[in-house]
């Protein structure tokens, strides 16, 4: 309790305090912009952290993922069009709503969801995380070797296309891992007589070319579709009684806390982000409700829902992250690599080693949460001007923030062309139907898998011990039950599908 | 025949290119597992689900549909485009410098992703100069990184 006040103050300090309500900021104009991921905008604010503390840092990007949550909604209710993947469930009744007249009330009902269900999201993000870190903190390197297994063959079997792909992906990401020294002595692999290649592919403009890369290529596709003519105007009137708006989220206290249980367990999940959480919440609250035939006209229900399960999602994501330094999305992928540049090795130690950052970033969690509310309620209407930037002058400018990301890792161009390298690689894999969460997750746990894997046979070279022990036998059977359970779903689902991809 | 299989191809030929390229690993005396192991494994794990997608890839129906280099090309020529235009731009950092450089390469995508035509050039012109030295003021001034300075601008 005593670390959490003080690195509360320290987060209240008034430099990291604008630092994190500027993240908020960046968050919310990044997930307010169609086209733009939250994912995206802490890539592009990530070089700007660099120059930062440790928990500066952090706290800017714990506030881009709060913001970010709630920017989508923003144009998921005024626009119809969802700003970020974890919004799309809000159209479904924001959208209706706001064309109905009720423009600020469906606003405001995502922004107070969003607290609510953050804030509620935050006890056991700060319980969870510690707990867990604590359990972690026994594991041998039987253990880790057999968690990292278990968490790529789950992210692989959740993958909306094939398993094989899902499986290939993941193990693609280990061999770009495998690409440099080794562990032990630094001996040299794969690096083709390369001087850059011998440090391995630095990790964040693998990361930053797999995702932003080929997400504005999909977007620069689909180009050209969609006309914004079913829009809200742009001097909507917003105003609202938030106490109303407010007590309409309390009268559904069982909808409020089941998607934010369901947000935190999907957040918790490696790898699986908020946009499974808003729409599994979104599904759920039609599921229990007394009158199902109203959703998608325009009721609160469903908003409540997609906005509270998409913001406790962060809670149970940082909770896998901090516990077992294992991305629970793409965003806290990303987080993994600021704290590595930053110095601190992810893992269960750093929520004990490195106290203050972990218990900043709570506070962070707690405070950009408010922040939020604020920004929001003061700048509401002036997001809607600048909201619809097009395609054609995003794309060059995300573009070359990618590229100043990268080279300023170390300020060498070999950065960059990696960055472009991997953002050709991470199109195809689109292309083809390549999941890309398995191969972010393979190159987040790749060193880690292999320092563990011959940390445990240098301790004893009976390799039988990964499954006799318990824990690391039992994760790597569930491990093998992931796969066989997600076979079995793919056979009874459909009798061999033929599979609609994109063509090429 | 689904293009999978195809695909699966690719991927076995480079597993394999890579497992004889570990054999050039050199091993360490005096250590248990050498450095080759670790990749040789997740390689060989790596070419079995390479078969396997081609396996499936041969079970799979296609979708039956017309291939040609006309409309294949029409439909990804700006991608390509894109693709192209930034490794030209990789390419003229260390030549033309980070300004130089970033103003060219915003005013050409725009230009590509269909910005184009007279009327619209001051706002091309705009965005171009604003994201140039925007950037740079903030990176080089504020944050202390050092872009690239180009060998023909000094």
């Amino acid at each position: 309790m005593e670390a959490f006040l003080s690195s509360t103050l320290a987060v209240l300090d008034p430099q990291t305090f604008l630092y994190m309500a500027l993240g908020v900021v960046a968050g919310l104009l990044g997930g307010a912009i169609p086209g733009v991921t939250i994912t995206m905008t802490i890539i592009l604010v990530l070089p700007f952290t660099f120059g930062m503390t440790p928990l500066q840092g952090l706290a800017t990007m714990v506030g881009v993922y709060v913001g970010g949550e709630s920017g989508g909604l923003i144009t998921a209710t005024l626009l119809g069009i969802p700003g970020t993947p974890s919004a799309i469930a809000t159209t479904f009744e924001g959208f209706p709503m706001a064309r109905k007249g009720e423009a600020g009330r469906a606003v405001w009902l995502g922004i107070w969801a969003s607290l609510l269900g953050g804030l509620l999201a935050g006890f056991p993000l700060v319980v969870g995380a510690i707990q867990l870190a604590a359990l972690a903190i026994k594991f041998g390197p039987w253990e880790y070797f057999s968690l990292f297994v278990l968490t790529l063959t789950i992210v692989a079997s959740l993958a909306e296309q094939s398993l094989l792909k899902g499986l290939l992906s993941g193990v693609f990401g280990l061999l770009v891992t495998a690409v440099g020294g080794d562990p032990l002595m630094g001996v040299a692999r794969f690096t083709f007589g390369t001087d850059f290649l011998l440090a391995g592919f630095p990790f964040l403009p693998v990361l930053i070319g797999i995702f932003a890369f080929s997400q504005l290529m999909k977007d620069v596709e689909s180009m050209g579709g969609g006309g914004k003519d079913a829009t809200i105007g742009k001097d909507v009137d917003l105003r609202v009684n938030h106490l109303k708006v407010i007590g309409e989220i309390l009268r559904q206290p069982f909808n409020l806390i089941w998607s934010t249980l369901i947000g935190l367990w999907i957040g918790i999940l490696p790898a699986v982000g908020g946009s499974a959480a808003n729409i599994m919440a979104y599904d759920q609250a039609k599921k229990f409700s007394k009158h199902p035939e109203k959703f998608g006209t325009g009721i609160s229900d469903g908003v409540i829902a997609a906005e509270a399960s998409n913001n406790a999602n962060i809670g149970g994501s940082l909770i896998t992250m901090m516990a077992f330094g294992i991305p629970g999305d793409a965003v806290t992928a990303v987080m993994l690599g600021a704290l590595i540049i930053h110095g601190i090795q992810p893992g269960p130690l750093f929520v004990t080693t490195h106290t203050q950052v972990a218990y900043g970033m709570f506070a962070a969690y707690f405070l950009a949460h408010f922040v939020t509310v604020l920004v929001e309620w003061a700048l509401l209407r002036y997001f809607l001007r600048v909201i619809l930037i097009p395609q054609a002058v995003l794309t060059p400018i995300i573009l070359v923030l990618c590229a100043i990301g990268s080279y300023a890792l170390n300020n060498i161009i070999e950065n960059v062309w990696t960055f472009y390298f991997f953002g050709i690689i991470g199109y195809l894999m689109v292309k083809f139907g390549f999941p890309l969460a398995p191969i972010i997750l393979g190159v987040v746990l790749g060193d880690q898998l292999e320092v563990n894997y011959i940390r445990a046979i240098m301790t004893d070279a009976d390799p039988w011990l990964f499954l006799t022990r318990p824990i690391s036998g039992a994760l790597l059977v569930l491990s093998v039950v992931s796969v066989i359970v997600s076979l079995w779903q793919r056979r009874r689902r459909a009798p061999a599908p033929a599979e609609a991809e994109a063509e090429m | 025949m689904h293009r999978d299989a195809v695909v699966g191809g690719l991927l076995a030929l480079l597993s394999l290119f890579l497992l004889w390229k570990t054999g050039e690993i050199p091993h360490p005396p005096l250590i248990p597992i050498g450095p080759a192991f670790y990749p040789r494994v997740i390689l060989a794990i790596f070419l079995v689900l390479s078969l396997l997608l081609v396996v499936s890839g041969f079970r799979a129906q296609a979708v039956p549909q017309r291939w040609s280099w006309r409309a294949w090309f029409a439909r990804y020529r700006v991608i390509l485009g894109c693709f192209v235009v930034f490794c030209a731009y990789v390419l003229a950092l260390p030549i033309l410098g980070y300004l130089l450089a970033t103003a060219l390469f915003t005013v050409v995508m725009q230009w590509l992703l269909g910005r184009h035509g007279l009327r619209r050039l001051p706002g091309v012109l705009a965005v171009a100069i604003g994201t140039s030295l925007g950037t740079y003021f903030i990176f080089e001034l504020y944050l202390y990184v050092l872009l690239p300075r180009g060998i023909l601008v000094r």
